[in-house]
C-alpha cells in the first residue's frame, strides 16, 4: 500500500521531484568521490564525471535504445544492474514505463529516481544529422590565494622562486550533440608563467579533442586526447575509476571505452587517434596509437642524443626551471587492441597494450621495488570476461606482463533479493606484474598484491539502507613503507535512515589496519608494526521548503601509528540555497577541525564552481569559511564566485618548503564565467 | 625435533583458543561468520540448545574441525538428538587437542518450545582438560539458551554458557550472546551477533546465508574479532546433510570444519 502511494507521487510530482533528484545525485556521487580521495596519493580530477551528468540532464538517455557505454558514464547503475537491464529489454521488448523498471532485480524505486532526470523511454525524432543540436560553452576560470607564499616573493636579485604569477587559470571550450564532440581545455597551475620565454603558447598546457559516435559501423572514433578502459583495469584503464567505496556493488568496471580527455590532468592520457568499430553485431575492436611528449627527469644526456631518464613526472608543474626542464622531455609512443566478442551472455575480450618510451631508463631500484619496471619497452596482453548467469554476474581479467609477471581478479555479484545485494572478488597480483596504465581493484596498486573483498547491500525498506564491505590483503614483498611482506585489513560499515522525506542521516564506521614500518629500530632496521586507522561519521541532511538545504557532519578519527595514538575531530554546519526558478543560488560552510597530526586527517567534499571540485584534508587546529555563489548574469551567462578562508590556531606558518605562508590565515578565491550558446 | 614442534604447539594452544571456546562452534555456524545464536537443527545442540527444540526425528551427527592445517589443533564431535514427548533431548562429546595436551567436554540438553514462537533450552556440561603427565581435571557447568520469532521476518536468540564461572580452567571462558536472524526471503537469510566472553572482549559477527537451489546452501560471514572471512556450503543428498565451512586467516593459513548428519 505505503509503496503504491509512493509511486503515485511520483508520477503527479515527476517536475518536482526532477530538481530534487539532482540533488541526491550529488550527494550520492560526493560520498563516492570523498572515499576515493581519501585512499589515493595522488589527486584525480573528477572534471569528466560531472561534465557526463550535465550532459546527461539536458540529454536523457533512451533506454530503450542505449548503448552500454552510456549507461556506464551515468555512474549510477552497476554493472549488474546494467546487464540486468538490457537483458530485460532484450528479453521482454521496448520499456513501456518506468514503473517497468521495478520489475528488473535490484532496481528500487530509490534507484529509479536517481536515474529519471538522466533517462526516457520514449523515442523522440531522430536526425541523422551529425550537426544537429549543437550545444557548445565557454569557461573561463581564474584561482588564487590572496595570501604570498614564499615561492613568489622577489628576492634581491629580482627574482622569486616560482617564475609565474599566483593564479589558476582555465579555458574550456566544448560543442557537443549527440554524435559529436569536441573540445579544447588550457591551463596555467599557480606559479606557472603565461606567454614570455618559458611559456610562448600562454598556458602551459593545452589539451584538444573531437570525437564521433555511431555514425555507421563506427561506435566512437577520437582524435586528439583521450583516456582507455579495457576489462577490469589489468591491462588498461585511464581516467576514473572507483575502487573501494560505500557502493559495495560497483566493484566491478566495465571497459570497453574510449574516453575523450577533457580534464585538467596534464601526463595521464594518450595523444593520437583511437577508433572502436562494430565489426558485426556482437563483436567490437578498439585499436589506439598514440605518440607524445611527457614529463621525465632526465639525468643525461648520451651520445647520439639519446635521453636518460629516471623517472616519469605525474604532478604537470612547472613553475621553476628546473620543473620546466622536465616539462615533455621525453616522446612515449603506445599502441594496442581490445576486442569484444558477446557470445549469448558471455562477453568475452582481448586487449594488448604496447608502449616504448624514447630514452633509457636509469632507475635506482632497492630491495623493496626491485620488480619495478626498469626497462623504456614494455608490453601487456591480457583477457577479461563477464558472464550472466541467473542472479549471478561473474566477470574477471588475467594479464602477463612482458617480463612474464601476471595479474588476475575474479568476482562475482549476487542479486539475492530486491532488497538484498552482495559481492566478491579475489585478486592476485604478482610482485613482477608490471604495468604503469593498470587500475584494477587494489588497496595500493595492481602490483604485488593479493586480496579477498565481500561487500553486502541491504535495504529492508525505503527508509534504510545498510551497506558493509571487508577486504583482507596482503603484500607478498616488501613496500616502501615495510620490510618484510604484510597484511592489511579493510572493514566499513554504513546505516543510512530517511527520517522523512525531508531528512536523511547516516553513520559510518571505518577501521583499517596494517603492518607498516614503525620508528623503532632493531639492528638499523624499522620494526613491522600493525598502524590502525578508524573513523565515526555522522551525517545528516535537512530540506526546509523547496529551496533551502541543510547539512552537518561530524566526524571522528583516530589513528595509531608507532605504538602513539592521536584523536581528530570535525564539524562541519552547511547550508545550501537554491530556488527552482532563481538567478541566485548559493552554499556556505562552516567547518571546525581539531586534529592531532596530518596522521589524523579527514577529508570533506566541498561545493565548488560547476566542474571544479575540491577535496580538502583538514588536520590541525583551525576552522574556516566558504560562501559559494552562483548568479545568471544574462540569459546565457552564469557566473560562479567561491571564497574561502582557514584560521589555523595551531600555527604562524602556513604550509612548508615554497608554498610557506606567513601568517596563520589562508584565502582562496576562485571565479568562473561560462557562456553557452 | 619432534618434541621441540610439539613444544611450540604446546605453547600456541593457548593463543589460538585466547577467548575462545573450542566446542560451541559448528561447520554450519562458521560458514556465517561463527553466528550461531540463531542456527537451528541438531548442531545447535552444541550452540544454542533452544535451536533443536522443533526437531521431530532423531538425529545423529559427526563433525570435524581443522585449524590451521595442524593436526594438533583439530576437534571432533559427535551429537543425537532424541525427541520425546515432554521436548528433545540432546547428547554430545566433543575432544580437542592431542594426546599431549586434549580438552573433553560432554554435554546433555533438554530443550522445548514454550509456544510457537518462543523456544528455550538448558544443557548440563562436563568439561576435561588433560596435560599428559601433569594434570587431569575436570567441572561441571550449565548453558541456557532461547530464542524468539519477533515477527515473520525477524527472530532473536540468547545464549549464555558458565554463567556463574564455574569454570576452573581460566582458558575455558563465560560467554553471553545475542543474535538476530533477518529472513530476507524464504532462500536468503541475514544474521548478526554480538558476543562477549568473560563479560568483556566485544565481538560482532555478520553472516549470510542463500539457499542457491532447493538442496543447496551458500553461505559467508565475518567475524570481527578474529578477522575472518568465512564461507560455507551446505548440500542435502536424500537424509543426508553434509556441511562445510572455511576461512583463511592472513598470517597462518586455512582452516576448516566439515560435518555430516542424518535423520531417521
Amino acid at each position: 500500500m505505503k509503496k503504491s502511494v509512493y509511486i503515485c507521487l511520483l508520477l503527479i510530482n515527476t517536475n518536482f521531484l526532477f530538481s530534487q533528484t539532482i540533488e541526491e545525485k550529488s550527494i550520492f556521487l560526493e560520498q563516492i568521490i570523498e572515499q576515493i580521495a581519501e585512499k589515493s596519493e595522488e589527486d584525480i580530477d573528477f572534471t569528466e564525471l560531472q561534465e557526463n551528468l550535465e550532459f546527461y540532464h539536458q540529454n536523457p538517455i533512451n533506454l530503450n535504445n542505449c548503448s552500454r557505454e552510456d549507461l556506464q558514464n551515468l555512474y549510477i547503475l552497476n554493472s549488474y544492474q546494467i546487464e540486468k537491464l538490457l537483458q530485460h529489454i532484450k528479453k521482454n521488448g521496448k520499456l513501456l514505463s518506468y514503473l517497468e523498471l521495478q520489475s528488473i532485480s535490484t532496481f528500487t524505486v530509490e534507484t529509479i529516481k536517481l536515474l529519471q532526470p538522466f533517462i526516457r523511454i520514449s523515442e523522440v525524432i531522430n536526425t541523422h544529422n551529425i550537426l544537429s543540436n549543437l550545444q557548445q560553452y565557454i569557461i573561463l576560470r581564474d584561482e588564487r590565494n590572496t595570501q604570498t607564499s614564499k615561492g613568489y616573493i622577489i628576492d634581491e636579485e629580482g627574482k622569486s622562486y616560482y617564475l609565474g604569477k599566483k593564479n589558476k587559470s582555465l579555458l574550456k571550450y566544448r560543442l557537443q550533440n549527440k554524435y559529436l564532440q569536441a573540445g579544447i581545455t588550457a591551463e596555467k597551475d599557480k606559479g606557472e608563467t603565461f606567454l614570455g620565454e618559458h611559456q610562448p603558447y600562454g598556458y602551459d598546457f593545452y589539451s584538444a579533442h573531437i570525437r564521433i559516435r555511431n555514425v555507421g559501423k563506427i561506435e566512437t572514433a577520437v582524435i586528439g586526447d583521450y583516456n582507455l578502459q579495457f576489462g577490469q583495469g589489468i591491462a588498461m584503464f585511464g581516467g576514473l575509476g572507483f575502487g573501494k567505496s560505500s557502493e559495495v556493488m560497483g566493484i566491478q568496471k566495465t571497459g570497453n571505452i574510449i574516453r575523450p580527455h577533457t580534464s585538467s590532468d596534464e601526463n595521464r592520457f594518450f595523444r593520437g587517434a583511437s577508433l572502436k568499430i562494430k565489426v558485426i553485431p556482437n563483436f567490437d575492436i578498439i585499436t589506439f596509437y598514440s605518440y607524445n611528449k611527457i614529463d621525465a627527469n632526465i639525468t643525461d644526456t648520451l651520445e647520439g642524443e639519446e635521453l636518460t631518464y629516471s623517472s616519469l613526472q605525474n604532478s604537470g608543474m612547472h613553475r621553476t626551471e628546473n620543473e620546466l626542464s622536465d616539462k615533455n622531455a621525453i616522446k612515449q609512443q603506445n599502441f594496442g587492441i581490445h576486442t569484444n566478442y558477446k557470445i549469448g551472455r558471455v562477453n568475452w575480450g582481448i586487449s594488448y597494450i604496447n608502449n616504448t618510451t624514447f630514452g633509457t631508463i636509469d632507475r635506482n631500484l632497492g630491495t623493496s621495488n626491485q620488480f619495478d619496471l626498469d626497462s623504456n619497452k614494455n608490453s601487456v596482453v591480457s583477457t577479461d570476461y563477464q558472464y550472466l548467469y541467473r542472479n549471478f554476474n561473474f566477470f574477471g581479467e588475467i594479464g602477463r606482463s612482458e617480463n612474464g609477471g601476471t595479474a588476475q581478479l575474479h568476482g562475482v555479484l549476487i542479486g539475492l533479493d530486491k532488497t538484498l545485494s552482495a559481492s566478491f572478488m579475489f585478486r592476485d597480483y604478482d610482485r613482477e606484474f608490471q604495468n604503469n596504465y593498470s587500475n584494477s581493484f587494489a588497496e595500493s596498486k595492481t602490483q604485488n598484491e593479493k586480496g579477498f573483498y565481500s561487500g553486502v547491500e541491504f535495504k529492508p525498506n525505503l527508509n534504510w539502507k545498510f551497506r558493509s564491505y571487508i577486504d583482507l590483503y596482503q603484500y607478498p614483498w616488501l613496500r616502501h613503507s615495510s620490510n618484510t611482506p604484510t597484511i592489511g585489513t579493510d572493514f566499513f560499515i554504513q546505516s543510512d535512515y530517511k527520517i522523512n522525506r525531508n531528512t536523511k542521516i547516516y553513520f559510518r564506521y571505518k577501521n583499517e589496519k596494517k603492518e607498516e614500518n614503525t620508528n623503532i629500530e632493531y639492528d638499523n632496521s624499522p620494526i613491522i608494526e600493525i598502524q590502525k586507522k578508524e573513523g565515526w561519521r555522522f551525517n545528516s541532511i535537512f530540506k526546509e521548503g523547496e529551496n533551502w538545504t541543510f547539512k552537518n557532519r561530524i566526524e571522528i578519527s583516530k589513528v595509531q601509528k608507532n605504538s602513539v595514538t592521536e584523536n581528530g575531530f570535525m564539524f562541519y554546519q552547511d547550508v545550501k540555497y537554491k530556488p527552482l526558478f532563481s538567478k541566485l543560488s548559493f552554499s556556505v560552510r562552516y567547518t571546525f577541525f581539531n586534529t592531532e597530526s596530518y596522521n589524523s586527517r579527514i577529508y570533506a567534499y566541498e561545493s565548488d564552481v560547476l566542474y571544479g571540485y575540491s577535496i580538502p584534508s583538514f588536520y590541525g587546529k583551525g576552522k574556516k569559511i566558504y560562501f559559494l555563489l552562483k548568479y545568471n548574469i544574462i540569459k546565457n551567462t552564469d557566473l560562479w564566485i567561491k571564497i574561502s578562508e582557514t584560521i589555523y590556531d595551531d600555527r604562524e606558518v602556513i604550509r612548508s618548503g615554497w608554498d610557506e605562508i606567513e601568517g596563520n590565515k589562508l584565502t582562496e578565491l576562485k571565479i568562473q564565467l561560462r557562456y553557452k550558446f | 625435533m619432534k618434541s621441540t614442534c610439539y613444544y611450540i604447539i604446546l605453547l600456541l594452544i593457548p593463543l589460538f583458543s585466547f577467548g575462545q571456546n573450542n566446542f560451541i562452534n559448528s561447520a554450519k555456524s562458521l560458514g556465517i561468520g561463527d553466528c550461531y545464536t540463531t542456527q537451528e537443527g541438531i548442531w545447535s545442540i552444541v550452540t544454542n540448545p533452544a535451536g533443536v527444540s522443533n526437531n521431530k526425528e532423531f538425529q545423529v551427527g559427526i563433525g570435524i574441525k581443522n585449524n590451521f592445517n595442524i593436526k594438533e589443533l583439530s576437534s571432533k564431535t559427535v551429537a543425537a538428538s532424541i525427541p520425546s514427548n515432554s521436548g528433545v533431548f540432546g547428547l554430545s562429546i566433543q575432544q580437542y587437542g592431542f594426546e599431549l595436551y586434549s580438552e573433553s567436554k560432554f554435554g546433555l540438553s533438554f530443550s522445548k518450545s514454550l509456544s510457537e514462537t518462543f523456544k528455550s533450552g538448558i544443557k548440563i556440561d562436563y568439561y576435561n582438560t588433560h596435560i599428559q603427565n601433569t594434570e587431569n581435571r575436570g567441572f561441571f557447568t550449565f548453558e541456557i539458551g532461547m530464542k524468539k520469532q519477533l515477527n515473520r521476518n525477524l527472530s532473536i536468540g540468547s545464549f549464555l554458557h558458565d554463567p556463574l564461572r564455574l569454570s576452573t580452567n581460566s582458558d575455558i571462558p563465560s560467554i553471553v550472546s545475542v543474535g538476530l536472524q533477518y529472513k530476507v526471503n524464504p532462500r536468503v537469510n541475514l544474521y548478526s551477533e554480538t558476543e562477549s566472553l568473560n563479560y568483556g572482549n566485544m565481538n560482532l559477527k555478520f553472516g549470510l546465508e542463500y539457499q542457491i537451489i532447493e538442496k543447496m546452501y551458500l553461505r559467508t560471514g565475518y567475524n570481527r574479532l578474529n578477522n575472518k572471512n568465512t564461507f560455507g556450503f551446505a548440500y542435502q543428498y536424500r537424509n543426508y546433510i553434509v556441511n562445510i565451512a572455511t576461512y583463511h586467516h592472513q598470517t597462518l593459513g586455512f582452516s576448516s570444519q566439515f560435518s555430516i548428519n542424518t535423520y531417521f
